[in-house]
């Protein structure tokens, strides 16, 4: 990985206040950078082709295609990806089929700042 | 479109199958662990699935296969119980839901249900069965599987410790989460709680894993630091062999804890969360033959009725067999008779094997009253510790029923009068919490249970005074009576009454039924007390009824029993050695002077064919060493096995009789409590001593 180069994330979620404050959240942290946003699955996948980022935040419930079959798509593309799913309480079905698909981990909303920074940090000290 | 005969016919058997059904969920809500009703449920929706569609009720038909995919699933895992009564009510709601189509069709409406509704039912069961019905994701090894992967290069093993934070909600996918990055890395061999448990994500927040793999104790850390909602994380590397031991400990305990729990079953399974642990300890090193992966079926679970009509049949058979014997004496068939006599031995085994079938622990039920006792206490303001002794203890079924509710309100009694509100406690020099112990011992043929408080005691003045103001003594002959004298008094019916609520601290009416209920038993109910130590009340029950062996006699023109583990000797009855104290008869026997009691008399039997005085017999009785009694009967017969069934009269004091049975020549003949007399007589005498 070439220095000061920062990592990319995609945030997918169908709301635009979740997008928001994920991306307010995650641009606090210096060497990360929110590269771009999707509101579906399909949006997702092909941003993610688009851009390759280091991690994808992915919500489960979205129209058009929804973030389980994203997650599987994205894992086809790049089976290296980090997909933290970012799921709503009393998920806890699709979330474990998320991660039966390869989701890497997952953080339920409402989310905690801290929570958010902790995954990003953990997830992105480990690829180094 | 359906003919109206179809139409009719729908109805009728649509009818019929709803009826089974609500038959079917209330016998599931009053028992949630029995698996049958739940399958029965699954076959009724099936059925109401095919017909509802061809009827042409689509979504109807949807709906039910909704309920029977879902009873499928619910067939082959348990559910859970916070889940069961969502559950019920579901199965209620689904059966308003076919009720009301079908008043609709009876009034000639043939609508369907609504689409999106049918899509609700089946949103919601969704989320039952992922949370409750789902994956495996460790796959457990057996002891071999193990030690070849210790034998490979370079595997290490190590016993990990992890705890997840308190916040972590979806137990299940971090266990998933976590499990997945081991096994990439490694293999996990077996987790403690037990693998079964933990994929249920039941536990609490923290767990073992006992883990194989080629990487180092940093190895493991950082990959378990990736993982997040987990607050400690301890790596400890374990020696091959200890690794498999602990290993093969664990998974003999787990298996000894499954048919503990299998057993169990057979009567209450609502408590299948405690298990003694002790025993489990005792019996483990017996077992660790079997832990090496091919475990053997210590036991299978078996429907009660069917041990209560194995029971009955046999009964049956024992009567058939006295019977066949009896005709064969009369015919003197000496071969034929000695082969009968022969099936004694084999008869003997099977109902001792059938005694051993009926018995259960005492815990099964006890381990009930920790809530009640918990109950009773918030109840009350009182602070109890409820000690269990003696819970392995085991006991006829039937006879741990029975003495279920005379304990209860012994142990309620003993919160609500006997232990003090802890502010009194601590003015006495006593500890706040009160003792309330519950003790189950075996002795002879008889189980004790003892319910001992230490609270403030019976009050003895109380009840002296009483039994002035009953007019049963004066006060000065009052003061000579002795606690056991009063005890006696305090479980006469109605003695006390409810308006003397401190008269023995509240323990009116109450005692006098426990006693009564457990005389009705066959058992003995007596009291120790003693001011501000406390209060030991002793239940003394058989241990099993059913088959008794019992001595036949003659009284008058009819057979009566005395079962033989009362008679303590036969005498021929000898009209010299009776003695007359006080008006009452006894008979001396060497030394001993011993009440005697004419049954006849005492049965209000007419003698009408008068036998000679000389050849009656006189049974020598034995309740304990200081009770006994000589009872006299016109004739005696032969002995028997006897099969006891429940007797109730209501033309004579059907206290003195045991239960009736029907002897081998097919007459019924009247079991007599020997014993329940001898306690009434010495009852009888320390009253009348008194009056």
């Amino acid at each position: 990985m070439v220095k000061n180069e920062k990592k990319k994330v995609l945030i997918v979620d169908d709301a635009q206040f979740t997008r928001n404050m994920l991306k307010n959240i995650i641009n606090k942290i210096e060497q990360i950078e929110v590269v771009g946003e999707a509101s579906n699955g399909v949006e997702a996948i092909s941003l993610y082709k688009k851009l390759n980022p280091d991690l994808v935040t992915m919500d489960l419930v979205m129209p058009e295609k929804g973030g389980i079959e994203a997650t599987e798509e994205i894992l086809k593309i790049n089976p290296k990806a980090i997909i933290i799913v970012v799921s709503a309480l009393g998920q806890e079905a699709l979330v474990l089929e998320a991660a039966k698909k390869g989701a890497k981990d997952f953080i339920q909303k409402p989310f905690k700042n801290e929570q958010i920074l902790e995954v990003m940090n953990r997830i992105l000290k480990s690829g180094e | 479109m359906s003919s109206k005969d179809d139409i009719k016919l729908f109805i009728s058997e649509a009818e019929d199958l709803i009826q089974k059904t609500e038959d079917e969920i209330l016998t599931l809500e009053e028992n949630p662990n029995n698996s049958k009703p739940i399958k029965e449920l699954f076959f009724t929706f099936h059925t109401l699935k095919g017909l509802t569609a061809m009827v042409g009720f689509d979504n109807l038909s949807k709906f039910c296969h909704h309920f029977e995919s879902f009873l499928d699933n619910a067939q082959k895992n348990k559910v859970s119980k916070t889940k069961r009564d969502n559950f019920i009510d579901m199965l209620f709601e689904s059966l308003d839901v076919l009720k009301n189509v079908l008043n609709q069709v009876k009034k000639g409406d043939m609508k369907d249900i609504d689409a999106n509704f049918v899509e609700d039912i089946k949103n919601s069961f969704e989320s039952f069965e992922t949370e409750e019905y789902d994956i495996t994701f460790i796959e457990a090894l057996n002891l071999e599987e193990i030690s070849k992967l210790l034998n490979q290069n370079q595997n290490k093993s190590f016993k990990i410790y992890i705890r997840l934070e308190d916040t972590c909600v979806f137990k299940k996918v971090r266990l998933f989460i976590i499990f997945r990055a081991l096994n990439e890395n490694g293999k996990i061999c077996w987790t403690n709680p037990v693998p079964e448990e933990l994929e249920r994500a039941t536990i609490r927040n923290d767990f073992e894993i006992y883990f194989i793999t080629k990487n180092n104790k940093e190895n493991i850390f950082q990959i378990l630091d990736e993982i997040l909602e987990i607050e400690n994380i301890v790596i400890t590397p374990i020696k091959s062999e200890e690794f498999k031991n602990t290993i093969a400990d664990l998974k003999g305990k787990w298996e000894l804890q499954k048919s503990a729990s299998i057993s169990d079953d057979i009567i209450i399974e609502d408590y299948d969360e405690e298990v003694d642990v002790e025993e489990i300890e005792r019996v483990s090193h017996i077992t660790e033959g079997y832990t090496d992966g091919t475990v053997k079926i210590m036991s299978v679970k078996v429907n009660i009725e069917y041990l209560e009509e194995l029971m009955n049949y046999f009964g049956e058979l024992v009567i058939m067999k006295n019977h066949i014997s009896q005709l064969l004496k009369e015919k003197e068939d000496r071969t034929l008779a000695r082969l009968i006599d022969k099936m004694d031995k084999p008869f003997l085994d099977i109902q001792e094997i059938l005694f051993k079938l009926k018995l259960v622990r005492v815990e099964s039920t006890f381990r009930k009253y920790k809530r009640l006792v918990r109950d009773v206490a918030n109840e009350t303001g009182k602070k109890i510790r409820l000690i269990l002794e003696g819970t392995n203890v085991e006991i006829d079924r039937k006879i741990l029923e029975e003495i279920n509710s005379p304990l209860v309100h012994l142990l309620r009694n003993a919160i609500y009068h006997g232990i003090e509100p802890p502010k009194e406690r601590i003015k006495k020099g006593k500890d706040e919490f009160g003792i309330l112990k519950l003790r189950t011992y075996r002795r002879a043929g008889s189980i004790f249970i003892e319910v001992q408080d230490d609270g403030a005691g019976i009050n003895y003045d109380k009840i002296r005074e009483q039994v002035v103001n009953k007019g049963y003594y004066d006060i000065d002959e009052a003061k000579e009576l002795t606690k056991e004298d009063l005890n006696h008094f305090i479980l006469l019916p109605g003695f006390s009454t409810l308006s003397d609520a401190d008269l023995i601290s509240g323990r009116g009416m109450g005692l006098a039924i426990v006693a009564e209920r457990i005389k009705e038993l066959g058992g003995d109910f007596s009291i120790h007390s003693e001011k501000d130590i406390g209060t030991k009340f002793t239940l003394d029950v058989p241990f099993t009824r059913a088959i008794l062996r019992a001595q036949l006699i003659q009284i008058a023109d009819d057979l009566f029993a005395i079962p033989t583990e009362n008679i303590k000797q036969i005498y021929f009855y000898n009209p010299n050695q009776v003695e007359y104290i006080e008006g009452e008869q006894y008979y001396k026997i060497d030394s001993k002077i011993v009440p005697l009691i004419h049954l006849s008399d005492h049965l209000n039997m007419v003698n009408e064919s008068e036998t000679n005085s000389h050849k009656k017999i006189a049974i020598w009785c034995q309740k304990d060493e200081e009770n006994s009694a000589v009872f006299v009967a016109d004739k005696q017969l032969q002995q028997l096995d006897v099969v006891v069934k429940p007797f109730k009269s209501n033309f004579s004091d059907s206290r003195d009789i045991l239960g009736s049975t029907i002897t081998g020549e097919g007459i019924i003949c009247l079991i007599i409590d020997v014993l329940s007399i001898i306690t009434s007589k010495t009852n009888e005498k320390i009253i009348s001593n008194l009056t």
